[in-house]
């Protein structure tokens, strides 16, 4: 077996990046959607750090850590919202027609 | 040898586990399954000579982002989730040819340029053509920093060091926000043990 | 293959643990008699029984603990690095002891604000 190409890296976080979207798309669930969206922003910290590998740099890392950072920040505020949304909603379907609207 | 199967392995469980979080119906498995994926990426950042990028990502999204995951489904008492997938099936077969369009797409950018032999890290056969090759992080580490921590560092206070007073700015908001959010009183659910006696400053 | 070396007393230690797990599951299943009965799947074999689901709804103060805990974590590696560097700074390095020094003081005080108005709101208080 030969060693792998970095390029098998870029592809698979293109994958992990798909089905992210693909979930985002398809489930209804506020929550599965958070999931989802970690999902793509671990492809993206994925393509990064390989990224910085190709090029023998330490930015590319710089990003992910900034990435995970925001991420944090991203799922405190959001499942915040989301916990509040419930107890007014009494559900977490994203279909359900929005309080905002009216 | 040992690192082409180190990640096929860890790709395998990721790119499985990613599936597995859309398409698991009981919310708690999806978060566990999330955990797994996470792992599996950190065991890929290993393969990436990024082994402080591996102990954040345990530490951080499978250690903090993924409890605060479970704290809100146990919070919302919804372990069951009938809510699958979205109106009907042609809204899912849309989704499904968008994700392959995308995935297709990237793959097709990719394969050339980055998966020729010349693209294996430490590989000293010469690009040809498009193809690019990878230099690899070890020549440009400190002879006693095998972790990439020092690297990380002096990046951060010298270059970075704007972002990195503003992702301060950044968790600050995010805590006050999500405070406000918390604290309203409407939301708590009886509790006998706690009486929701609360200080309003 | 850096990899392949430094990594693979860890992926012995993980197959062999694997193995072993297996091997005595095995065992178990082998030599234990099989005797199965409704009673057995009970939640408690002696005692009253339970009652209602094993779910409770939890109280959403807990989240502030869980939250707060997300961001001191990520404040903490940013402190990984800084101490990592910050024994070899001096004032001619690039960045310098003090720039560094100030650059990570900024950053605590910074997230203790959002601390501190937690505090303020009292969303810590636990009565």
């Amino acid at each position: 077996m030969t060693a792998i190409p970095i390029g098998a890296h870029l592809i698979l976080a293109a994958l992990i990046f798909t089905v992210g979207l693909v979930g985002v798309l398809i489930r209804r669930n506020l929550i599965v959607l958070f999931m989802c969206v970690e999902l793509m922003l671990n492809a993206v910290n994925l393509t990064l750090v390989a990224a910085s590998r190709i090029w023998g740099a330490a930015d590319g890392q710089v990003f992910t850590f900034f990435i995970i950072v925001v991420a944090a920040a991203e799922v405190v505020v959001g499942l915040a919202i989301l916990v509040n949304l419930f107890f007014r909603r009494g559900t977490v379907d994203v279909d359900v027609p929005s309080l905002l609207r009216s | 040898m040992g690192e082409t199967i180190a990640f096929l392995v860890f790709a395998g469980i990721a790119l499985g586990a990613a599936v597995a979080v859309v398409a698991m119906r009981n919310l708690v498995h999806a978060a566990l399954m999330l955990v797994i994926h996470l792992l599996a990426v950190a065991g890929l950042y290993l393969g990436l000579e990024s082994q402080f990028l591996a102990v954040i990502q345990v530490l951080v999204y499978a250690g903090a982002i993924v409890v605060l995951f479970l704290f809100v489904i146990m919070l919302l008492g919804v372990d069951r989730d009938d809510l699958l997938v979205a109106q009907g099936r042609r809204a899912v077969a849309g989704a499904v040819a968008v994700g392959l369009v995308l995935a297709g797409a990237l793959t097709f950018a990719f394969v050339g340029p980055y998966t020729g032999e010349a693209s294996v890290c430490g590989s000293d056969v010469a690009p040809t053509g498009t193809e690019q090759s990878c230099a690899g992080i070890a020549p440009v580490l400190d002879a006693d920093d095998d972790a990439g921590v020092a690297f990380l560092g002096r990046r951060l206070f010298t270059r970075y060091t704007l972002a990195f007073e503003l992702s301060a700015v950044l968790l600050t908001v995010a805590t006050i926000g999500a405070v406000v959010l918390a604290r309203r009183r409407d939301l708590s659910p009886e509790d006998e043990d706690l009486p929701t006696g609360e200080v309003t400053a | 293959m850096t990899l392949g070396g430094q990594y693979g007393t860890v992926a012995v230690m993980v197959v062999f643990g694997a193995v072993l797990y297996a091997i005595i599951m095995l065992l178990n299943r082998l030599m234990r008699p099989s005797v199965p009965s409704p009673l057995k799947l009970s939640t408690y074999e002696c005692g009253v029984d339970a009652v209602g689901s094993g779910w409770s709804q939890m109280n959403i103060r807990y989240y502030v603990f869980a939250f707060l805990f997300v961001i001191f974590d990520v404040e903490a590696i940013f402190l990984f690095p800084w101490a990592v560097i910050f024994g070899d700074l001096t004032s001619s390095t690039t960045p310098s002891a003090l720039y560094a020094l100030v650059a990570m003081f900024l950053f605590i005080a910074t997230l203790l604000e959002g601390l501190a108005y937690a505090w303020r709101k009292g969303v810590l208080r636990w009565e």
